[in-house]
């Protein structure tokens, strides 16, 4: 009771700087969930998406492969090798909405009886419960390319097959999920078709010969023995079986879940940078408030010490009422972050392909917050600890604490500007109230505006923040080929518009793990 | 036959003042009986205070010992002090030094929590009975700011008592009051007295002064004279005022 007492009265004399530490609590704690869910949701979904999906450990994109079977085949003689899909698919170059495609498409034939993908409603806000029926002449298209091309349902998609007006026109009637690929970070996308379409386009390549434009491919998805390093695989595929000669790239699935994450570990890594920046904030403002209470309470702490109050309890006193702000803007911060996360994972599945679940990640939330608690429990204690140094007699005969400076010289009162005089009389004698009044109102100002600036950064469906890690993030780029002077190039290009950014590029073929390959090497 | 509840054996107290130390007490020893009421006098700078203060342990000493009921209490660590404060001592100020932030009846009761022998209960109903004989009843729930000195006076008094402490030290608890508040004040303690209650008080006040069973007066931080008032008890309060003013003046008061 006297702990409830004591409390209580010490909370309603600092409503002020403990609701500040209780709004600067409930940011950090709604930022810190937000980033738990988002990372640690969207990586355990995009594991057990590929898993689900049957991507093997790992996936080879092949192309123009003469005998697929062949292939196969081989693959399936090495003892590394447990199982093999095989995915077939037609890269093709594409354009939507007037805008051409960087990288290659990948058209892909699915049947509604295969249950490999996921098809989102038109509000992008949950999952269509049965697979649709792709209809001729329709599209499935990722949902990133909301964000990347601004399609909607019923946009055209082209796909050119080959020169001369080969091409072919699809409409987008909605969106799938794409847990290898779906990220807008990643330049290949997939779409799904009609297989009556691929069979289409698959004949017009064969009969354009030289003009094709597209080319046939295929996906393998390998499995292979546990305890077998990538390395190894990569070797033994290269040396025992043809499939290197028609390989455009393969990627274990750990690779592709990395790609997955690249814009979840940047979101992530900038909110917990801001959860930190925002609890040294609440701990410079707890560490003034404690100062500010003492030096305020002094004459009280004297007297409670006189009432047999012993100094440990007084700072157990300060420790609970700071605790109890603290812990209550967590809760609350973890509430809205509960009620809003559906939200947040809605608004990220433009830019990163996938719905997140939304469920709170509970066990990792709970240890998030009880970590926190207990850095700040240790930091009040630290800073309470002054308290048991108060002595009962000084205190209450209005002897300073020996560690408060007395300031002689105070602004003068005159006639003239009374008012004036007397505001700044107070403003210098309440000089700790105010100074603590105006550290949280700076911080909020300072994390809204953060907000507020973060938004426009990360720009429309998280374009900004898609550009800003994307390293050619320019409208032209060149590249010089053979024996070209970079001067001439330069000049060239100057004729058409200024050069914004130049590095240099060797293309080196180096062989990894058995695989060649060729590198991008920039300075 | 009495007890000593209370003894200053050879108690000193030096203050550092530039390079000499300013002695405030010098070997001073007294007994403080159990049920009695002690006045502390002196002329000013005499070193009342700093008695008081020595003998409830508020102050350390430079040298002597204090004990209370037996106990060494000069080398006591400061939760043990805190524990003793709590259970066993009562402090009544000049400024009624009330916890700001806390209403009359918590001031009070918050007290009585910190001593280890009642129960919450028994904490608010002695809490409520002692605001009732205090007649602030009706200022229960204001805070210190709120009520007039004399009100505040009997609140602070109430704290002192609220936990039956062996030992009230009240330092000039008049010495802020206008007549009337005074003389319910020592009207307060002179009734908690002749209910058993231990009282060290300190003042300058004569009149205050005949309240006391004994007086114990001070001159230049050493006990120059102690008058037992027992054997006026019986007289009115004119002539025991005078008899202590004949005592006085024959110290050069």
């Amino acid at each position: 009771m006297k702990y409830k007492t004591l409390v209580r009265a010490g909370m309603r004399r600092h409503k002020g700087s403990l609701s500040g530490i209780f709004i600067l609590m409930a940011l950090v704690s709604f930022v810190m969930m937000t980033v738990l869910m988002v990372w640690s949701n969207s990586k355990t979904y995009v594991h057990s998406e590929l898993e689900r999906m049957r991507f093997g450990d790992l996936t080879a994109w092949v192309s123009e492969v003469p005998d697929m079977e062949h292939v196969e085949e081989e693959l399936q003689e090495l003892e590394i090798i447990e199982q093999i899909e095989t995915q077939e698919m037609i890269y093709t170059s594409y354009e939507l909405n007037g805008e051409e495609s960087d990288s290659e498409g990948q058209m892909i034939p699915y049947g509604p009886d295969e249950g490999r993908y996921r098809f989102f409603d038109a509000a992008l806000d949950g999952y269509l419960e049965t697979a649709p029926v792709i209809r001729p002449g329709e599209v499935y298209v990722p949902a990133s390319f909301v964000s990347m091309f601004g399609a909607g349902i019923g946009d055209e998609l082209l796909l050119r097959i080959a020169r001369e007006g080969g091409g072919l026109a699809l409409r987008i009637a909605g969106f799938y999920e794409d847990p290898a690929m779906g990220s807008s970070m990643i330049g290949m996308k997939g779409f799904l078709v009609n297989v009556g379409d691929y069979e289409n386009a698959e004949m017009q390549i064969g009969e354009s010969g030289i003009n094709a434009l597209a080319r046939p491919g295929a996906m393998f998805h390998i499995d292979t023995q546990e305890q077998v390093s990538a390395a190894e695989v990569n070797t033994q595929i290269s040396q025992k079986t043809s499939l290197s000669e028609y390989t455009e790239f393969i990627y274990s699935r750990e690779t592709m879940e990395g790609f997955m994450m690249i814009l979840q570990n940047a979101l992530g890594g900038i909110l917990l940078a801001f959860a930190v920046i925002l609890l040294i904030a609440v701990m410079v403002v707890i560490a003034h408030s404690i100062n500010s209470t003492i030096a305020s309470d002094y004459v009280d702490l004297g007297i409670l010490k006189t009432m047999g109050v012993s100094g440990r309890m007084l700072e157990r006193v300060q420790l609970i009422q700071y605790l109890a702000a603290v812990t209550a803007g967590m809760l609350a911060g973890s509430i809205i972050a509960a009620l809003t996360e559906s939200q947040v994972c809605q608004a990220t599945l433009t830019t990163i392909g996938v719905l997140i679940p939304s469920d709170l990640p509970v066990m990792g939330g709970v240890g998030a917050v009880l970590l926190v608690i207990l850095l700040l429990t240790v930091f009040i204690l630290r800073k309470v600890s002054k308290i048991g140094k108060i002595a009962p007699l000084e205190a209450i005969q209005g002897r300073m604490d020996p560690d408060r400076k007395i300031k002689k010289r105070r602004p003068v009162i005159r006639k003239k500007y009374i008012y004036l005089n007397l505001a700044v009389r107070q403003t210098v004698s309440g000089k700790r109230r105010y100074a603590g009044i105006c550290m949280i109102a700076l911080l909020l100002v300072f994390f809204s505006s953060v907000v507020g600036r973060m938004d426009s950064w990360l720009g429309q469906d998280g374009k900004g923040m898609m550009d800003a890690f994307n390293p050619a993030d320019h409208d032209i780029g060149m590249q010089a080929f053979g024996n070209v002077r970079v001067e001439d190039m330069r000049e060239q290009m100057e004729e058409i518009t200024p050069i914004t950014d130049t590095y240099l590029l060797a293309m080196p073929a180096v062989h990894l793990s058995g695989a060649s390959c060729t590198a991008n090497v920039t300075d | 036959m009495r007890q000593v509840i209370l003894k200053g054996n050879h108690i000193s107290k030096r203050f550092l003042q530039g390079e000499n130390g300013n002695t405030v007490l010098e070997d001073v020893s007294v007994d403080i009986y159990e049920g009695d009421f002690t006045i502390i006098m002196g002329s000013s700078g005499a070193g009342k205070s700093t008695l008081l203060y020595a003998l409830s342990g508020m102050d350390k000493v430079s040298e002597g010992t204090v004990v209370y009921k037996g106990q060494e209490i000069s080398s006591l660590k400061e939760r043990q002090m805190a524990k003793l404060r709590a259970d066993e001592f009562g402090f009544v100020f000049q400024q009624t030094h009330l916890v700001s932030n806390l209403t009359l009846f918590e001031n009070i009761a918050v007290a009585g929590y910190m001593g280890g022998h009642q129960t919450e209960k028994k904490v608010r109903e002695r809490t409520g009975l002692l605001l009732k004989q205090m007649h602030i009843e009706a200022a229960k729930d204001r805070y210190p700011s709120e009520v007039s000195g004399g009100e505040a006076q009997r609140a602070a008094i109430a704290r002192a008592v609220v936990n039956e402490p062996g030992i009230v030290f009240a330092d000039e608890p008049t010495g802020a009051l206008n007549k009337s508040n005074t003389e319910d004040v020592l009207d307060l303690l002179t009734a908690l007295n002749q209910n058993g209650q231990s009282i060290l008080l300190v003042t300058h006040d004569i009149h205050a002064a005949c309240r006391g069973t004994k007086i114990v007066y001070l001159e230049d931080g050493r006990i120059l004279a102690e008058k037992n008032l027992l054997p006026y008890e019986k007289k009115d309060e004119r002539d025991r005022e005078t008899e202590i003013n004949r005592w006085l003046d024959s110290l050069k008061w």
